[in-house]
């Protein structure tokens, strides 16, 4: 099953989901123990590579060792949520085993730190837990890698990334495999980097040397960076199998790898930033002193970048899945990518004034003692300066590349003038006007109201809403709108005919240029309100006619029942007594008898009547005996097909009853046919009736009141009827109702 | 025999009451709705009941919802359905439970007093009566399917007074044919119809119907 299979959790799953998200957060907490005693004696201190630029070696420690508990409670506690809710999906086991996976790597590092350094001897498996290490990088790239390929259904693109996976646990296992000499000395790093001694099991170790053999004396040509560019490459290979996924996923699949590509994104551009010093390394291997200077810049924005790329994936990435996965406010990725563009890029842009100005200072003064605060004012009073025209580019930018590109306002304008001239109808041009309107205004919601009678009638929306919502108090817009939308009237002939609700993306709100657009939008507009509501209250009148008729109809088929049909049936009782009185072979026998049958007659012929008028069986059973009995009725051979066997409202059920009993006897009068079929179909809220025949056709719709009072009756509730009746090749009568 | 009367209209149940008392009935209670009828019917179990099909208070299908109950609270009490119109679709849920002591007719068919009164006997004596406007539709139903053309005209006519619920001799004396005639006619139609043979006629009433309805 999918992630959209929402099925009820299981007590197993919760309890599943608990188990996961509190262990972790045990976890967690046992690291941050262990940690805050071993922090006393910290014989780390003298290792180089640990300190955060611009922060002490405490500072540092602290900021690690609250990221690491931060990140591993949290990726925990989203693992135990969508196992709870999203238990039959593959990603989200995927996910938890990273989870988990990632909590016991933090513990084992400081666990085999505190048992083999800080206190000797003190734990039982410190040693296990050391060489747990080795393995903890290819469990936790393996999960991540499948996690990210699973993402958001639990199923694979293809079956070559399957294969991908495997070739990457081989690679990986190879480079444990190497690393097995024993004794030896593990780096391992969780809050700081330490180094600890590890005794390797025996089979190991052989398998180790076994393999440096193999390495040093068969493939020398390896290039110990090997595993560097493998691992590079497979972040590129991961990256572009979320691109991908997103090019053709659509709809809110699409919206979830939104959620992930970010995360993803996110940690890809610091993981490159973190590695920077590496390619620049590379890049100049040949000029010694610039690669040193180089190096003494990017060295400490690397370091951060490692701590930016520990964040994203640990912090980020669980946040992005949750959101994801669960579709707890799935639509704000727009939103939240476009913002992220706007702020890193005015953090770019403040970094690099102040890099420039400084320069630029540097080199006009010369460096001067003193002269340290005056550069500094001078670049903050540049960066204040520039910083708002660069924000709104930015802006503009930043929504440009989310939302695509906007249509020019006086294209938007001519546009809407020329579908107007060309009286296209409503139900066309109040649908583009607000595609439109959001087009232009780079709104997230815009409907359209139009005042119909008393009240206000949703006539579009963009996005579409398909439900029909009506506002009985036309004050009641201001508060539809809510705090973030705009409610612009449009008037025509100062009469107001309606208002457009626009509402922008959170946290934006209409420039004035776009309120321009609106309002000269909406001012065209209202020719096409009119006629909207024109139309509306047409159709509403009909469809009041047409109840008040059938509400008529059955007052005088009960008043006919109650009354003279009733009168006759007690007459004939009285016939009946007085002929039995009378007896056999008499003068007044003979009379009575007459007038018995002239009463049946009567009977039913008023029988007939009332039926027509309105048939009680419908009321009674529904459409689908009444069509049986019709069926039953007709003189000529008919099958019923399809009807549903439920209830629907009465103007529905009467309509259709009475096109079925139209075609029936028109077939019964002109056609010759020799069967008929009826078939009834309920098809995405409509009602489909069609009644066939194999007689000789031609009949005209257009006269015949019959068929057009039926013409009038379903377009008066919103249906449609046609009838096809070419010479010579029968007749279908075709009906199509709402009846949702 | 004892009989009890539902119907709304008040002269059609006094009228109605007349007749039977005339023919020998005794009319032991009279209602004007479903639920009068029950109670009647549970505080003193007539013979035959003979009821409206609608009445208040929803003035739809009262009579048949109240039949039912009656059926199944008192499966000896036999019910005898009028109505101002007749549908096969209320005469073939009427069936469903078999069709001795079960009566479904025109209002109409009052006027006939003879053939009434002994509908009704038939009936309350564990026979049926099914409407011939009823059987007459299912007949031509079956005649456009083809399925009843193998039999005589006058085949026809037996089949059709047999689906009404009448015994051999009313059929007999229906179409002036003599009993043995009549049997076989029966006889014949059952066999063209390839319909086991039943030999009480409520039991043969339900056969043909159910042939007929297919």
């Amino acid at each position: 099953m999918t992630a959209t299979s929402d099925a009820m959790p299981t007590r197993r799953q919760a309890v599943a989901g608990l188990a996961i998200a509190t262990g972790g957060a045990t976890l967690a907490i046992a690291t941050l123990s262990l940690a805050i005693v071993d922090h006393e004696s910290l014989p780390w201190k003298q290792l180089d590579g640990s300190t955060l630029p611009g922060l002490s070696l405490e500072w540092t420690y602290v900021l690690r060792l609250g990221l690491a508990t931060l990140s591993t409670v949290v990726a925990c506690a989203i693992a135990g949520l969508i196992v709870w809710r999203q238990p039959r999906n593959a990603f989200t086991w995927t996910f938890a085993a990273f989870a988990v996976a990632y909590a016991l790597n933090n513990f084992t590092v400081q666990y085999a730190i505190h048992g083999l350094n800080v206190v000797p001897d003190s734990l039982p498996l410190a040693d296990t837990a050391a060489r747990y290490q080795l393995f903890a990088g290819v469990l936790l790239l393996t999960c991540a890698v499948s996690a990210v390929l699973l993402f958001p259904d639990g199923r694979l693109r293809s079956a070559r990334w399957a294969v991908a996976i495997v070739l990457l646990v081989l690679l990986q296992l190879g480079d444990v495999a190497l690393n097995t000499d024993s004794p030896y000395f593990m780096i391992i790093g969780y809050a700081g980097r330490q180094g600890v001694p590890v005794t390797s099991l025996p089979d190991w170790r052989a398998l180790g040397q076994a393999l440096g053999w193999l390495r040093q004396d068969m493939f020398p040509f390896v290039p110990g960076t090997a595993l560097f560019w493998g691992n590079n490459i497979l972040a590129v290979l991961v990256g572009a199998a979320v691109l991908l996924r997103l090019r053709s996923a659509s709809g809110e699949a699409r919206l979830q790898l939104k959620w992930f590509a970010y995360a993803v994104t996110f940690a890809a551009i610091a993981f490159l930033v973190n590695r920077s010093d590496w390619f620049a390394a590379i890049l100049f291997a040949d000029r010694p002193p610039v690669r040193q200077e180089v190096a003494d810049v990017l060295h400490p924005i690397a370091l951060w970048a490692d701590q930016v790329f520990n964040v994203s994936l640990g912090l980020l990435m669980p946040l992005t899945v949750g959101i994801a996965i669960m579709r707890y406010r799935l639509y704000d990725i727009d939103l939240v990518i476009s913002r992220t563009i706007m702020y890193a890029g005015i953090a770019a842009f403040v970094t690099l004034c102040y890099g420039v100005t400084v320069a630029a200072v540097g080199n006009l003064v010369g460096e001067t003692a003193g002269m340290g605060p005056v550069v500094t004012l001078i670049a903050i009073a540049v960066i204040a300066l520039l910083l708002e025209p660069v924000r709104a580019r930015l802006n503009a930018f930043a929504n440009l590349a989310v939302y695509g590109k906007r249509a020019n306002p006086y294209e938007i304008l001519s546009d809407f003038a020329r579908s107007v001239g060309q009286s296209e109808s409503a139900d066309v041009l109040l649908p583009r006007m607000a595609q439109l309107v959001r087009d232009g205004a780079g709104a997230a919601l815009v409907e359209v109201w139009v005042r119909v009678g008393e009240r206000l009638r949703l006539a579009a929306a963009s996005p579409a809403s398909p439900a029909a919502e009506t506002l009985a108090d036309p004050n009641d817009i201001a508060a539809r709108a809510g705090p973030t939308g705009t409610v612009v009237p449009v008037f025509h002939e100062n009469e107001q005919l309606g208002a457009l609700v626009v509402r922008k993306p959170r946290g934006e709100h209409l420039t004035p240029m776009e309120v321009r657009l609106v309002s000269d939008l909406a001012s065209q507009a209202g020719l096409v309100f009119g006629r909207f509501r024109l139309f509306e209250e047409l159709r509403e009148s009909r469809a009041r006619i047409i109840a008040a008729q059938d509400e008529e109809r059955r007052r005088i088929e009960r008043d006919l029942h109650d009354g003279a049909q009733q009168r006759f049936v007690n007459a004939m009782l009285n016939v009946g007594m007085a002929q039995a009185i009378a007896g056999p072979m008499s003068e007044t026998s003979d009379l009575l008898q007459h007038a018995a049958r002239e009463m049946q007659a009567g009977l039913s012929e008023l029988r007939d009547l009332a039926r027509g008028i309105h048939p009680p069986l419908l009321t009674e059973s529904g459409l689908h005996a009444a069509v049986a009995s019709l069926a039953d009725r007709s003189p000529i051979e008919t099958s019923v097909v399809g009807v549903p066997d439920r209830r629907y409202a009465e103007p529905v059920e009467v309509t259709a009853y009475f096109v079925v009993a139209e075609a029936l006897a028109n077939a019964a009068k002109h056609s010759h046919a020799s069967s008929i079929k009826i078939r009834i179909e309920e098809e995405a809220g409509r009602l489909r009736v069609e009644v066939s025949d194999d007689g000789v056709g031609g009949v005209d719709s257009r006269r015949g009141s019959g068929l057009v009072g039926l013409r009038d009756r379903t377009a008066a509730i919103g249906g449609s009827l046609n009838v096809e009746s070419p010479g010579g090749h029968g007749t279908v009568v075709r009906a199509e109702l709402p009846c949702g | 025999m004892r009989v009890t009367i539902a119907d709304d209209s008040v002269l059609f149940r006094e009228g109605l009451a007349r007749l039977l008392e005339g023919a020998g009935f005794e009319v032991i209670g009279r209602a004007g709705n479903g639920t009068q009828l029950l109670d009647l019917v549970d505080a003193d179990p007539p013979d035959i009941v003979i009821t409206d099909i609608r009445m208040p208070p929803t003035n739809t299908t009262e009579g048949l919802q109240t039949a039912a109950t009656i059926r199944e609270r008192h499966p000896s009490v036999a019910v005898l359905l009028l109505s101002q119109y007749v549908e096969t679709t209320h005469a073939l849920r009427l069936l469903e439970r078999g069709a001795d002591r079960i009566g479904y007719l025109l209002k109409d068919r009052v006027s006939d007093v003879h053939d009434f009164v002994e509908t009704v006997r038939r009936v309350a004596s564990g026979g049926s009566a099914i409407d011939p406007e009823v059987v007459a539709q299912l007949v031509v139903r079956r005649r456009h399917r083809d399925l009843v053309g193998d039999l005589t005209e006058r085949e026809r006519e037996v089949l059709k007074l047999m689906a009404e619920g009448r015994s051999n001799s009313a059929i007999g004396d229906a179409l002036s044919l003599s009993p043995k005639t009549v049997e076989g006619h029966v006889h014949s139609i059952f066999q063209k119809l390839q319909l086991e043979p039943a030999d009480e006629d409520h039991r043969r009433v339900l056969a043909v119907l159910t042939y007929l309805r297919a």
